[in-house]
């Protein structure tokens, strides 16, 4: 693929939106990056393998061969060639994949390179300059193992320098000549890795697969549990109420950006007059809310991609115990409130499936408690501003 | 010098240690009317039960007005000193409270609660004798001033008038009350008794009266005799006796030398109760003098055995003595508001009970136990109590039927909007 072509590839890359790309950094990710760490552990394997094979046997097709196409259309020379091409860049090739130099970059645009008058669409393009590799996600995860492996390998070769130049598909090398020669080279060698590729379980991704984990991005469900503080006034020059504290637990279901909560909070607020009247209001609260997921960073799987904040309107519904004692007697009201209101969450990770989270809230109720003995009403106004800590925990 | 301070300071722990209140079952002896302590009674002159009663409450500092049939709270009333004591008292009808304070007198009108200060004492208020039918007062305080007052019978003032309690040269007051007919008589240190014109007094600002010498030794305490006019039974050092103010006469004695008294009785029919020997002995018996007619001293000895009694009523036409003994009184410990019993109308403290003979055989006919933390206030037909609640807890109850209504959270009203 030409430099050019690359360009005009990576720039429809970049105005794509941020949501469908993703750049994998070390461990975890989406299940693409996942499949890609897996290829490039079994691509690994297979130039490990090809660097003890016999160099007359390297880019042959035998029979248990899985990519034979480029192989069967080379001639012998091409064949000596391109087992020293894969001799001498193995190792280099592993250093690559190992250092993780390599930048990996996901579209879902369709990507098409300029070939002379034609346009040809491509799986994935490298870009020697930022060493970065572009896939396409859907085509990526629609090919088996030994075609991811043939895909990744192709690319990766077109990172190193060879003879002191970067290969081009257009370009002519040694005995592959021809527009395509460049190409040709490339797909043997990367055929005859693919090919080395052993047909047995590898350990390290064995292990991928018995803990898989789950990319931020598919993570859908959160459970969420959180300290509340909220504020309590009470109407009366007489009785002081203090501050509600309790929990809250909520179930979110988070699809992209926007989510889904239903949650349940208790809070207890405590309060007091003259020498001996003691007040106790129980709260407890029923809410459902829709929210919006703003990221902190661009790289979903980084800490700032991984943190963010969400912005949630709340229908939330209160009934309150209200209960006055001094020493000797005392009475209790009830009285209920249904609210409208919202809050602004900031959520950071602590691991790779529990969040810390600070939340400032406001879901303002407006109670009057009647004391049937008493004769009177004791108004009081919860949940005007409230701040709360906790811990979230998605899969 | 240090010995000196040790001795010093042992001598006030020492003291500290042994003071004792002054006898509260004495404390109608020498005053013109009853003792403020004692003055929130809520009988009526027709011996039936007050319609509305009141309580100063000591938690909030309130006088707390109930209608006596359902118990109903009408309301609660500030008083301008609530750090002092308060002694309240109230008109027949409940349309005024006297609210009796140290050296503080007002009259508070319900159900607006609009208050007028009286004339102030320099000492403390010590005694009150009221008459219902013409709305007067006599308030006496411990420095022997006198202040007497005509109300209207809405609570608002008519006349009042301050006075020493010398009544002629070197002549003072020692007893008195008003008379069945409103007149009031006094005993006087030298030995007469004097008919005050209480009108003419307050028109005058100076003792209006006619005195005459009774055959009988210095009266201590006096009370009008229902239903006679002017009969007064009254108490000497050696006798219960009967005078006629009119006749100007002994009607009727008896010897109580030898006796001791345990409590005096203004509420309904004036009565005494003695114990036989020395105080401080297990007591088996009372006897309650007393006087149906004006014309014979009533001697009603009963078998009660025990504690002491610390307030009294009685009913000669219901054939009814009401009383309540206390095992321990003026102790009362507990772990609500910190209160001021020794403020208190009545006598709080431990091991109360109400009980209600009948005179004519003695029998027990009911025993009520009153809680140690209640204030109570007593008739022949009700007994009322205000606990220490600060969120307002009274209730009543009919003595012959045991049937109690509360009223409960009144004190709330005032903590919410």
């Amino acid at each position: 693929m030409t430099q050019t072509a690359q360009k005009v590839l990576l720039l429809l890359v970049l105005l794509s939106p941020a949501a469908w790309s993703s750049t994998y950094v070390g461990n975890g990710g989406t299940s693409e990056d996942l499949d890609l760490k897996e290829t490039l552990t079994q691509i690994e394997e297979g130039l490990l393998n090809a660097q003890s094979t016999l160099p007359n046997r390297l880019c042959r097709c035998d029979t248990d061969g899985k990519i034979c196409g480029p192989l069967d259309q080379i001639s012998g020379l091409q064949a000596d060639e391109c087992a020293k091409f894969l001799t001498q860049q193995g190792p280099l090739l592993l250093d690559l994949i190992r250092t993780q130099k390599v930048r990996w970059s996901w579209t879902d645009q369709d990507m098409k390179v300029q070939e002379g008058d034609s346009s040809r669409s491509v799986d994935a393009v490298a870009d020697e300059r930022t060493m970065t590799i572009t896939i396409h996600r859907g085509r990526f995860s629609s090919l088996p193992a030994s075609g991811r492996q043939f895909l990744i390998a192709h690319e990766l070769m077109h990172l190193l320098p060879w003879d002191s130049k970067y290969i081009k598909d257009t370009d002519a090398v040694g005995s592959f000549k021809g527009r395509t020669g460049g190409r040709d080279l490339i797909n043997a060698a990367a055929a005859a890795a693919t090919n080395a590729v052993p047909t047995k379980s590898i350990p390290q991704i064995t292990n991928y697969q018995s803990t898989p984990k789950v990319p931020f991005f598919e993570m859908t469900h959160w459970l969420e549990l959180d300290a509340l503080g909220a504020s309590t006034t009470i109407e009366s020059d007489l009785i002081s109420l203090g501050r509600s504290t309790g929990t809250s637990f909520k179930y979110r279901y988070q699809l992209g950006k926007v989510n889904a909560q239903i949650y349940y909070n208790r809070l207890m607020a405590k309060g007091s007059a003259l020498s001996s009247i003691n007040l106790e209001q129980e709260q407890r609260g029923y809410g459902i809310g829709l929210g919006y997921r703003w990221q902190l960073g661009a790289n979903a799987e980084s800490y700032r991609g991984r943190s963010h904040i969400l912005l949630s309107a709340h229908l939330e519904h209160l009934t309150s115990a209200m209960s006055i004692n001094d020493s000797l007697i005392g009475e209790k009201a009830a009285a209920r409130s249904t609210a409208l209101g919202g809050s602004v969450k900031l959520m950071l990770p602590v691991s790779d499936d529990f969040w810390f989270s600070l939340e400032a809230k406001s879901v303002p109720h407006r109670l009057s408690h009647k004391f049937e003995q008493a004769e009177i009403s004791l108004k009081t106004v919860n949940g005007l501003s409230s701040t709360n800590l906790g811990v979230s925990y998605a899969f | 010098m240090r010995f000196n301070f040790t001795i010093i300071a042992l001598l006030l722990l020492t003291t500290s240690c042994t003071y004792r209140p002054a006898d509260p079952y004495k404390s109608d002896e020498d005053l013109i009317g009853t003792a403020v302590t004692q003055i929130a009674r809520m009988t009526k002159t027709s011996g039936e039960s007050k319609d509305r009663v009141i309580f100063f409450d000591e938690a909030t500092r309130k006088i707390h007005q109930f209608e006596i049939g359902t118990f109903k709270h009408l309301g609660s009333y500030s008083v301008t000193r609530p750090d002092l004591r308060h002694y309240p008292f109230s008109d027949e009808a409940g349309n005024y409270i006297v609210d009796v304070a140290s050296k503080t007198i007002g009259i508070i009108r319900t159900p607006s609660g609009e208050r007028l200060d009286l004339k102030g004492f320099q000492g403390q208020p010590v005694s009150l004798a009221y008459h219902g039918p013409t709305h007067t007062l006599v308030i006496a305080d411990d420095l022997a001033s006198v202040l007497l007052v005509r109300l209207n019978p809405d609570g608002s003032l008519q006349s009042q008038t301050l006075l020493g309690g010398m009544l002629k040269p070197g002549v003072n007051f020692k007893s008195g009350d008003f008379g069945p007919d409103g007149r009031l008589i006094l005993a006087l240190t030298d030995n007469s008794i004097a008919v005050v014109d209480v009108t003419a007094s307050l028109g005058l600002n100076k003792w209006i009266f006619q005195d005459f010498i009774l055959n009988a030794q210095p009266l201590s305490w006096m009370a009008p005799v229902p239903g006679t006019g002017s009969k007064m039974l009254a108490r000497s050092s050696t006798n219960v006796l009967v005078f006629d103010v009119d006749l100007r006469t002994v009607t009727a004695s008896v010897d109580s030398s030898g006796m001791t008294i345990e409590r005096y009785g203004k509420s309904f029919d004036p009565h005494i109760v003695f114990t036989e020997g020395t105080s401080g002995v297990s007591v088996l018996e009372r006897t309650v003098f007393s006087s149906m007619t004006g014309n014979e001293i009533r001697r009603d000895r009963i078998r009660h055995q025990g504690a002491r009694i610390n307030a009294t009523e009685l009913h000669l036409q219901k054939d009814l003595w009401t009383f309540m003994t206390v095992e321990q009184p003026n102790v009362v410990t507990w772990d609500g508001p910190k209160l001021s019993f020794e403020s208190a109308w009545n006598f709080v403290g431990l091991g109360r009970r109400l009980v209600q003979r009948r005179l004519s055989d003695g029998l027990a006919a009911v025993e009520i136990p009153v809680e140690d933390n209640a204030l109570v206030d007593i008739s022949t037909e009700h007994l009322t109590r205000l606990y220490p609640s600060e969120l307002g807890w009274a209730s009543r109850t009919e003595i012959q039927s045991g049937l109690t209504v509360e009223s409960k959270m009144f004190n709330l009203r005032h903590l919410g909007k």
